[in-house]
Parts: C-alpha cells; structure tokens; sequence
C-alpha cells in the first residue's frame, strides 16, 4: 500500500499478547485515517455498552497516509475511545511528534484493549513492541515520566513519548494524555482511559518510510497548499506572532466571549487587553514553536519569572481565565503549565472550575466543603491549588475530577453545569452564533468546536464572509459543512488551521498523489459523511436520545448582550436548527440514520 | 459614550457637522498604525472608507488595508461589532459614538 504501512497493532494488555493485523485496504479507502480510521477499527472493537472505565472499554489511536510526508502540519494523530466524561464517542486529536514517529514503527494504527494487573507501558521500536512494568513511573507527573522515558532509551535512538500525568492515574475524568510534555489529547477524557487500563506511557521509536504512488500529483498539491498559507494572513504570521490568543480581542468585540460560567459576555477593555494575545506576545512569549512539519507554528513556548512552559493557548486562557472572572495572565500561565504536567485537560477543567464558582457563589457549596477555600469568581490565588486538588483527587477536588455535570448533580443544580452530553463548552458563547450553537449541540462528543464545527474562527474570520450568525435557516448546512471540513482535517491528520488558509482542495491532490486511490474532494466528502454516521450509530447504541442534542438551558433562559440588543436561543429555535440538521445530513426526526443513507455510505447493518 | 460640553457657541455649532470616532487596532495593525487605539473628530457623513484614507498615510498602510480601492480582502473591518461586509462595505456610514475596529484576517482556538 502507498501512504500506509498497511498493518494496525493490535494490544490486549488483560492477556499481554500484541498482534499486527492487516490493514483492510476498503477500510483505508472508507475512512482514509486518523479520526476516520480510528472510529471504524473502534467501532469494529468495541461494545458500544461498555463501562468506560472498565477493561472492556477499547481507545485506537490512527494516523494517515500524509504523516510521514512532506504534507504541511501533517502530524497530527487521533485517539477514538468511549468518553468517561460523556459516555459517547470520545475523540481527540493532537499534533506535536509522536504520531509521525509512531507511523515510523511501521504501523498505521494501534488498538488498545484490556487492563494490565500492573502499571505497565508499550515500547514499540522498529524490531518489536512489547509490554513492559511501568511501576517506577506510576505517580510521576508527565514531563518526568517523559525525561525518564527518553533518557532510558537505547543508545542513539531518540524515542517520542506518549504519556498520563497524576491526573490520569487517578481516573480524573477530565484528563489528558500528553505527547512532547505540553501536546495533549485533551478533550473527552482518554487520560482516565489510559488509567483505568493502567497504562502509563507508549514509547516509540521507528525509521520505517511510506512509499509514494504519483510523485508529480503529490507534489503540485503540496505547491498549492504551500503558496496559501504563505498567502493568508492567519497562517503566514499572525499565528505564530499572536498565538491562538491573538483571538481574545476579537471574540470580545464580537460579545462571545464568556464570562463567569457563561453568566454573560461582559468585560472592560482594559481587562480583556490583560489576557490578550498582544499582551503575551509582549511579556512571557520566549518564542513560538511548530508541530512536526508545521510551517504556521503558533505554540507559544513562555516563561513566567523562572519558570518555563508552553501556553496559554486561547481556550486555556479564557476558560480558566474571563469564564472564571480571572484577568490575572500570570497566574493562567503558570495553572496551564500545572495542567500540562499533571495531564488535565485545560478547557474541561476551567468550565468545570467557573460551575464550582456558581455554586460555591450561590451558596450551594460552603467553605466548609472546601476545606476553607474561597471558591468566588475572580479569585486567582486559587488556579495553582485547584489544579493539583483536582489531579490527585484531594479533598474538595475528588468532587471536580468528576467534571462539572457530576459537580453540579452532586448538589442538585446540574442548570449550572456549562456542558453539552458532560463536555465543557469552550470559549464561545453559543447565544453569540447560533451555528455555533449548532454545532455544540450535534457534535457527537458533547460541547467540542472542533469536533462540533469551528463556526466562529473559520467562519467569522478565515472566511471573506461572514455566515449569519443567527440565521436558523443557514446554520444547519453551514455547520454540517464546517463539520465535515473538519472530519476530514482530522482523519487527513492534519491541523484545523489551515482552514484559515484553504479547505479541501490541495488535501484532495496530496492524498490521492500519495496513496494513488482516488480521495477526490467529492469522494472525501462521502467519506466525511461516513464518518460521520458511524460516529452516530455509535452514540445511538451507546444510549444517546435526541433531547441530548441540546444545549444547558441558561442560554434560552437568560440573555446576553450582543451588538446593543438582548439574545437568547429559544428552545424553538434549538428544536427547528437540531431538526434541520437531521433532515441535511440524512438523518430521521428521530436523529436516526435512514436506511437509504446506510446503503449509500455502505453502512449496511448499522440500523439503530 | 458622554458628549463634551462646550460653552462657546463656534463648538456648538461644530458640533452638529462633526462626529467623534474611537478606532481600535489589533494584532500587527498596532505596529503599522503606531497604537492601539485613537479618538478622531470627522466631518459628520465619512463614510467606513473615507476614515480608511485618511488613516492610511503612507504607502505601506496603504498597501496592507486597500487593494486599488477595494478594501483588501485580507482585511476584517467592524463598526460596533458588526463586520462591514454585512453592511455597505466601505460606504457603510458611521454616527457620533462609533467604534471602528480594524484587524487583519485572523485564526485562532
Ligand atoms: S498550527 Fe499550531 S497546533 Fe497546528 S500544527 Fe502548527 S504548531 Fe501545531
């Protein structure tokens, strides 16, 4: 196979066998990799019933045909498993350097099954994987486990480390899996995965190459792709000048922004210039820095006194930031550095963090249940304590590892809980843009912008025209869209940023050029909606109803404030947008997929 | 936003045919216009594209808002929060209060 290596690693770490399977070459074709790929060989694995955090549960990991070649930002590797978070489809992507090595190992993709006995961790090098104990690194935080890994290994070879801090160990449902230190699987909860398989780390080291079928097609989408992102502005520097926080101006103009656990979208300009991009530009940002192959770079790799990490990214620095009342950067930069070492998800963790505020604000939790800890908005001396009470389950933080739909059921007010199916929402407001709305209400792993559509950035600012923003007519096929667009980045392993710059096109030419099979933009988008509808008939059979496809009722209850007139969704218009969307994607009013679609995507026998 | 009060009668009268305009400045625009924001009196009626002209002294600004007259597709031009491709482009009108904001194209989340 061209572009593949044509194998999957199979790990039962209950029995501790290891298998290369065949990689079917209908199934590349199918889903053609990374999310893609990994859903289906999930899907084929795992049943759907299973208690997440039980051995029963299954997490792939797949790359694409691009990783491993010159494709820009094509890095990027995706992990498929069953969320303990929301209990559907959990999906995170990541870029960084472990995917491109681990493809180098000669596989494609791995599937993980089972529970060790012990702490152990996979080694896979160019002659063999194997299970090994990883009892010495069970309780070290990420970047430890990380320097241990790699100063361990073999003479001359310098491995790429895959790894769970604390916060995994201890089953905390909102946490990471890290590559690189500071990359990290974020969303859903595959940190707890690992955990609860106890699984510390995957080590990889490889120097196996792809082949590559049309020379000549590769290269002239890679000449496309690399003549537009030098020609947009995102891509060619305003990324790797303002990081992704280089966004926290805009968002704010635009009244998105949230605030106090989603209260309202209200900040004074000299608040929001605190935690701007401009202003990390000018103060912690060392440099910025790219994933494997990534001409964009926009991580920010900072340093704050003495002190050295990467970050705040945008979502980070909102969410435990504004969406916390919290305007304090230092103080963001140095709980994200925490987050990253202790392996938490810094989205789910800040949302989470903002619902324990209301509450504790409200009155429903007392400063006795914290252990004195004053839990109020705006509090930033609390970010650092928070973070390390919640990875290692301490205390009052035992009840926040739980993320915020259990905090907020545990005391009988889950109106407070910002999550769409238990997902935190990210850094936008939905009452800003109902496609956006949309799209956290139909992505399939609960409140997530990238996998729900990421309606605002590509939408509002990558596009030369603005989708309307509360049009009900509009969002249903413009978020299908941008969903689509983003299946596609995710199984082409490659990063949503070059959204900014171009869609499906040069990827169309550098896929087909490098696996000679025909990933026209046409067949891709059939791909798309095959991923798609496998991602539902899984959600279907885990439990998911259609009342899930909605959003926390705060935002049709209680207005914001956007450009001078008061908005709310009303839960019409959730019902007729959620409706709509069925009925573009093929769909039953019932969100169920219909016969014919099945047949057309050649998912017979995926009836619900 | 509070209007100045003004005793001389000359003022006064100025003031019914000017209009005062905050414009904001984001990412590299703040290099290239020298700050991040600045309060500028107009004659009542510029339009989004006069403000634009007058703003653009040298060649290089020029280059990086305008495409021959056009506003340069890489450019995101708000009055109040609102894009101006959604409103009359260059031609939309501005009135006493407004705040202008002007950034390049930009990503991020
Ligand atoms: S744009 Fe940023 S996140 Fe995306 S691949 Fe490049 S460095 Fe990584």
């Amino acid at each position: 196979m061209y572009g593949y290596h044509g194998h999957v690693l199979e790990v039962d770490l209950s029995d501790g066998s290891i298998q290369s399977q065949p990689l079917n070459t209908q199934v590349a074709k199918d889903y053609l990799g990374g999310r893609g790929l990994a859903t289906r060989l999930f899907f084929d694995t795992v049943d759907p019933s299973c208690e997440p955090l039980s051995p029963k549960n299954v997490l792939v990991i797949a790359t694409s045909p691009l990783i491993g070649s010159r494709a820009p930002t094509g890095c990027r590797g995706h992990m498929v498993f069953k969320s303990p978070l929301t209990g559907m489809i959990g999906s995170s992507n990541c870029g960084g350097t472990w995917a491109n090595m681990f493809k180098s190992t000669g596989y494609d993709a791995l599937v993980l099954k089972g529970k060790s006995s012990e702490p152990v961790m996979i080694d896979i090098g160019p002659e063999k994987a194997e299970i090994v104990p990883a009892n010495h690194l069970w309780g070290l935080d990420v970047h430890e486990t990380t320097e241990r890994l790699t100063s361990e290994a073999a003479p001359g070879r310098s491995p790429r480390i895959l790894c769970i801090g604390p916060a995994g160990e201890n089953l905390v449902r909102i946490a990471a899996v890290v590559n690189d230190k500071n990359r990290t699987y974020g969303r859903s909860g595959p940190g707890a995965v690992f955990g609860s398989k106890n699984l510390k780390a995957i080590r990889v080291f490889g120097n196996k190459k792809i082949q590559i079928k049309d020379e000549e097609h590769y290269r002239s989408g890679l000449d496309q792709a690399s003549y537009l992102l030098k020609a947009a502005p995102a891509t060619k520097r305003i990324l790797r000048e303002l990081g992704t926080s280089g966004l926290v101006e805009l968002i704010n103009l635009i009244d998105m922004l949230p605030h106090k656990n989603f209260q309202d979208t209200a900040h004074t300009d000299e608040n929001t210039d605190r935690v701007s991009g401009e202003t990390l530009s000018k103060t912690f940002l060392e440099r910025p820095g790219g994933c494997y192959g990534c001409p964009i770079a926009c991580q920010r790799h900072t340093r704050v006194k003495d002190k050295k990490g990467e970050g705040p990214e945008y979502e980070t620095d909102v969410m435990m930031g504004p969406n916390c009342d919290i305007y304090d950067l230092e103080a963001i930069t140095h709980a994200n550095y925490l987050c990253n070492e202790l392996g938490l998800d810094t989205i789910s963790f800040g949302g989470t963090l903002a619902c324990a505020m209301e509450l504790f604000e409200r009155g429903f939790i007392s400063q006795e249940e914290t252990e004195g800890m004053e839990l109020r908005f705006g509090n930033a001396g609390i970010l650092e304590e928070m973070v390390k009470r919640v990875a290692y389950r301490k205390g009052f933080g035992d009840k926040l590892a739980e993320g915020s739909l259990r905090l907020a059921r545990f005391y009988q007010h889950p109106e407070f809980s910002m999550t769409v199916k238990g997902l935190e929402i990210p850094a936008y407001d939905p009452r800003a843009s109902f496609t956006q709305a949309l799209g956290y209400m139909t992505s399939p792993t609960g409140a997530c912008h990238l996998r729900g559509g990421y309606a605002v950035s590509l939408a509002f600012f990558g596009g030369t025209r603005e989708i309307p923003r509360f049009s009900l007519l509009q969002s249903p096929i413009a978020i299908r869209n941008l969903q689509n667009l983003g299946i596609l980045q995710d199984s082409l392993g490659v990063c949503r940023f070059t959204g900014f710059a171009f869609s499906a096109d040069p990827w169309a030419r550098i896929a087909s050029g490098i696996t000679g099979l025909d990933f026209s933009t046409s067949r891709m988008e059939e791909v798309a909606n095959r991923i798609a509808t496998l991602e539902r008939i899984f959600n279907l059979k885990a439990g998911l109803k259609i009342e899930d496809d909605t959003l926390p009722n705060r935002f049709s209850k209680e207005s914001i404030r956007v450009r001078e007139k008061e908005i709310t969704i009303p839960k019409d218009a959730i019902q007729k947008m959620r409706s709509e969307y069925y009925n573009v994607r093929g769909w039953d009013t019932q969100g169920k997929p219909s016969k014919s679609l099945l047949r057309a995507l050649h998912l017979d026998g995926g009836e619900v | 936003m509070k209007g100045r009060k003004n005793s001389r009668s000359e003022d006064e009268a100025n003031d019914s045919v000017r209009m005062k305009i905050r414009i904001k400045f984001f990412a590299f625009f703040r290099e290239l216009f020298q700050g991040k924001e600045r309060d500028i009196e107009l004659k009542k009626g510029t339009t989004v594209g006069g403000l634009l002209t007058l703003l653009c002294h040298s060649e290089e600004q020029r280059k990086e808002i305008f495409d021959d007259n056009a506003l340069k597709s890489t450019v995101v031009v708000m009055r109040n929060g609102t894009h101006v491709h959604s409103l009359k482009g260059l031609k939309t009108d501005m009135n006493d209060g407004d705040t202008i904001a002007l950034f390049p194209l930009i990503g991020g989340g």
